[in-house]
């Protein structure tokens, strides 16, 4: 099968895979207790009130109905509204995931790019002073909770050396760049609108580095623990006994066929990093979905909740399909099996 | 609607300055400072800094330094002036259109805004407004007697947001247009504190509204982000979930005669955690927040920059008994919980920010709140005797409930679980998200034994809270979820709300709040001290009622 054929078959898996949690959310939304409706018409509503939303959002009609009307809705591009601000889910979808991809994307480079390198260097001098440094440093990426890392950062980087800015993803007066991609980086960078790149680089900075730590440490141990294991093997050992600069035997021959299992957790931190990244934009008020999700959750805001299930079942279903086409082009045995 | 360019409007306004030579240096040194401490560049700097800025964005906060920066954890979700309703949408609405009255001061009083002159006929059901002739809207079309009959009407219509406040006593036939700048409002039933809710109708530009109608909304998805108004301040920014730009409109008609020197604009940003709100008020990002926790209001208050307000709200936080059903159906039950619970214990639990509740209205409410009343006190042998007058003498379980992750309100359920031990009566403690609450709290039979409140100001009269908490026609509200019934005190809110004469209605309202106090309706626990915190600069800021009135605020 090519590559192209097995992609298109995963793709047409979402579908199924979709239409469940479709089913499962609005399912679970009926379910719980509790009256959107009730609070979305205000403390003193009268029952008037009160009906005229039910009827306005469709509450009133049978949970079929109201299962039909929501799937033919997403075919049309209508995701539903918000019971509470009243805004098209659609909209703020298109407003809150990009701050969250943008943060998760940032965070994701810096874990890759220091965990990879701290890994192999961990594996190369293992049990010598460069490897138990990383090990403590992998300790603390694990072990701190990201909000008092947040706090930390703040007061240290914000408050008293006054290298960054504590929250938000542009400062108060600065204007964000025109949409392009919704990243500001991105965009500001697509315009050239070089201050304001140097700008949102600064916003991100603290909120990104705090979020991409536990990342950072797996993807350090799992690329340490699976160097080893490679280097270990006979065909390094060949490698080696052929003459082989110990550089091209690490970094071309064993560390291609370690990559297999860090890619996995790579995919997967991009996952837990999505959804780890609440705190992160709670205390660094990054006007992500995490934040969104929050807010409809605590308020029962159904619409909201379903889309951001949908688009997260969405967002690994292709961080799943990529991380797969990534085995393939490491290790030429995946592609032919 | 923005009256500047976005881009590099505070650049263009700086080069203008300096072009037409309308800025002497002392002046920009001034501003350069202000703008300093606006946008945060300032870092650790306890005050404004003169230093020459550094970054471009510091250039463009110059020209616009007299901003104010307010760090919020609630969005403004919709700021339509007849379907938006809440603390934070209030303080844009306010903004960008303008009232029939308005409320200012604190104590807030009534002034007039759009209307000169409100005049009740003595049964409280015939109203007469007069407009201002100079009014305008942004657009410079004068503000008529017809434009607002169709404010009132499309609130009505829509049935959302304020509409409580007036769909009880009027409809859309209500509203006569007597002359261009008179208008009469005859009232389905008498409302004596009628001319108290007219902040709340806020006016728009028939003509802008209805150029964004779609499909028969009325303008409706449109007016949630822009505004159609004729308020001081208009929209240049709109940044859903994230920041809120007002600048001030240069031909405003209105003088408040306040000696204010008017923002040139406003920033709402969203913040939610307060930690990082209060390193920002540090940082000078912001100048004025919101919601700080009480160690964070207490870090900022040890600052001599910051000024923290301590001026007792007019918000109360009860704990709301069954009246109907349960053992706190039972009069000497209510009596032995009311004595049972530790106020003092209460107002430890939020650092001291609250006062404790002198009976059903917050002692602020001047001068409506009727002193002396005979509240019960934390008293444990009075408690035990209540108790064993009642008819659960040998104790009993019951529920607490409150909004979860709502720290405050899991203390006082504690207090509460604490004492009501003593008695043998075991509480159990449930955590609730909001709605789930609310549906609780629909009927008598599935209303909490107890259930945590806090009730909001919108009117600055007694007929705000206790008719929405007491009298029986709310049955099935939130704020009625102790499902009192009593046709005497009923009698008593209804002639207040038929009698304009203000000495009458204290009366009535005096013998309510006995009643109800008498009735041990409910746990009268403490009204906040709201945690808001602002620069030293802004003088004082603070609004008790719903939101706040840039008219008011402004940098000494």
């Amino acid at each position: 099968m090519s590559l192209l054929n097995y992609v298109l078959r995963r793709v047409l898996l979402l579908i199924p895979t979709l239409f469940g949690v479709t089913l499962l959310t609005f399912a679970l939304s009926r379910i719980v207790p509790g009256d959107p409706a009730r609070l979305a018409a205000g403390a003193q509503a009268t029952p008037e009130m009160y009906d005229q939303i039910r009827r306005e959002f469709g509450l009133d009609q049978p949970l079929p109905v109201q299962y039909w009307n929501y799937l033919s809705g997403l075919f049309q591009g209508d995701w539903g509204r918000s019971i509470l601000s009243r805004r098209p889910v659609v909209d703020d979808l298109r407003v809150f995931w990009p701050a969250t991809f943008e943060l998760v994307l940032v965070a994701m480079l810096i874990a890759v790019a220091i965990g990879i390198p701290l890994g192999i260097v961990a594996a190369v001098r293992a049990d010598r002073p460069a490897d138990q440094v990383s090990r403590v440093v992998a300790l603390i990426g694990v072990s701190l909770p990201a909000f008092w890392l947040a706090i930390l950062f703040q007061i240290l980087f914000g408050l008293k050396l006054g290298w960054f800015p504590v929250s938000g993803r542009l400062a108060a007066l600065a204007e964000a760049p025109e949409t392009v991609t919704g990243l500001y980086t991105i965009d500001s960078l697509l315009r050239g609108q070089w201050s304001t790149f140097g700008e949102s680089l600064r916003q991100i900075a603290l909120p990104a580095v705090t979020l991409s730590l536990p990342a950072m440490a797996t993807i350090m141990r799992f690329t340490r623990a699976t160097l080893l294991e490679v280097l270990g093997q006979d065909y390094v050992r060949t490698a080696r006994a052929k003459g082989a600069e110990e550089r091209s035997v690490i970094l071309g021959h064993a560390l291609r066929n370690a990559m297999i299992p860090t890619v996995t957790m790579i995919g997967l931190s991009f996952g837990w990093s999505m959804g780890g990244s609440v705190l992160v934009e709670t205390v660094f008020d990054w006007p992500g979905i995490g934040l969104y999700a929050t807010k409809s959750a605590l308020t029962l805001d159904f619409m909201p909740i379903m889309g951001i299930a949908l688009l997260y079942g969405f967002v690994f279903s292709i961080i799943n399909i990529l991380v797969d086409v990534t085995y393939g082009m490491l290790d030429p045995r995946v592609s032919r099996s | 609607m923005a009256f500047y360019s976005k881009s590099e409007r505070h650049v263009a306004d700086l080069h203008e300055a300096f072009r037409t030579e309308s800025i002497d240096r002392r002046t920009f040194l001034k501003v350069a400072g202000a703008a300093a401490v606006a946008s945060g560049l300032s870092q650790n700097a306890a005050v404004p800094s003169l230093a020459a800025p550094r970054r471009r964005s510091a250039i463009r906060a110059q020209a616009n330094a007299n901003v104010l920066v307010y760090g919020s954890g609630q969005d403004i979700s919709n700021l339509d002036p007849h379907t938006g309703h809440d603390y934070s949408i209030t303080w844009g609405q306010r903004a960008v259109y303008d009232s029939l009255l308005r409320y200012e001061g604190n104590p807030a009083e009534l002034k007039p805004l759009l209307a000169t002159e409100v005049i009740g006929s003595p049964d409280a059901t015939t109203w007469t407004i007069k407009l201002a002739d100079n009014a305008t809207f942004h657009d410079g079309s004068a503000v008529t007697a017809e434009a607002v009959q169709y404010n009132f009407q499309r609130m009505l219509r829509k049935n959302l947001g304020v509409a409580w406040m007036f769909a009880t006593v009027m409809n859309e036939e209500s509203i006569v247009v007597a002359d261009p700048t008179t208008i009469e409002i005859n009232l389905l039933k008498p409302f004596a504190p009628y001319d108290a809710v007219l902040p709340w109708l806020f006016v728009a530009n028939p003509a802008i509204v209805q150029e964004h109608d779609v499909d028969g909304d009325e303008g409706e998805a449109w007016l949630k982000e822009n505004e159609a108004g004729g308020g001081s301040f208009t929209i240049n920014r709109w940044e859903v979930g994230t920041t809120y730009e007002f600048v001030r409109y240069p031909d405003y008609w209105f003088d408040p005669e306040n000696g204010i020197t008017p923002l040139d604009g406003m920033i709402w940003r969203i913040i939610r955690e307060s930690s990082t709100k209060r390193i920002a008020m540090e940082t000078g990002e912001l100048q004025f927040g919101d919601r700080f926790t009480p160690e964070d209001t207490a870090a900022l208050a040890a600052n001599a920059r910051f000024v923290v307000n301590n001026e007792p709200s007019l918000t109360p936080f009860a704990i709301k008994l069954n009246n109907q059903a349960g053992p706190t159906a039972d009069i000497n039950v209510r009596k032995a919980l009311s004595h049972a619970f530790d106020y003092d214990a209460a107002i430890e639990a939020v650092s001291g920010r609250g006062v404790v509740m002198e009976g059903p209205l917050a002692t602020a409410l001047k001068p409506w709140h009727k002193a002396g009343l005979p509240v019960l006190r934390h008293d444990m042998e009075a408690a035990k005797a209540a108790l064993a007058a009642s008819g659960f003498a040998d104790g009993f379980e019951m529920e607490y409930v409150y909004v979860t992750g709502l720290t405050e309100e899991e203390l006082f359920g504690l207090i509460l679980l604490e004492k009501a031990a003593e008695l043998n009566i075991t509480v159990n403690m449930l955590p609730m998200v909001w709605p789930d609450m609310v549906a609780r709290a629909s009927s008598a039979e599935t209303a909490p034994n107890a259930m945590a409140v806090y009730s909001g100001t919108d009117y600055l009269d007694p007929d705000n809270f206790l008719w929405q908490a007491y009298h029986s026609s709310q049955a099935g509200f939130w704020a009625a979820a102790s499902h009192y019934t009593n046709p005497a005190f009923d009698k008593l809110l209804e002639d207040a709300r038929a009698d304009t004469n203000q000495e009458n209605r204290k009366k009535l309202y005096d013998e309510a709040q006995l009643m109800l106090v008498n009735d041990a309706v409910e746990i009268f626990v403490y009204t906040e001290i709201e945690s808001e915190i602002w620069v030293a600069e802004l003088g004082n800021p603070y609004d008790p009622i719903m939101g706040g009135d840039l008219r008011s605020i402004g940098y000494q």
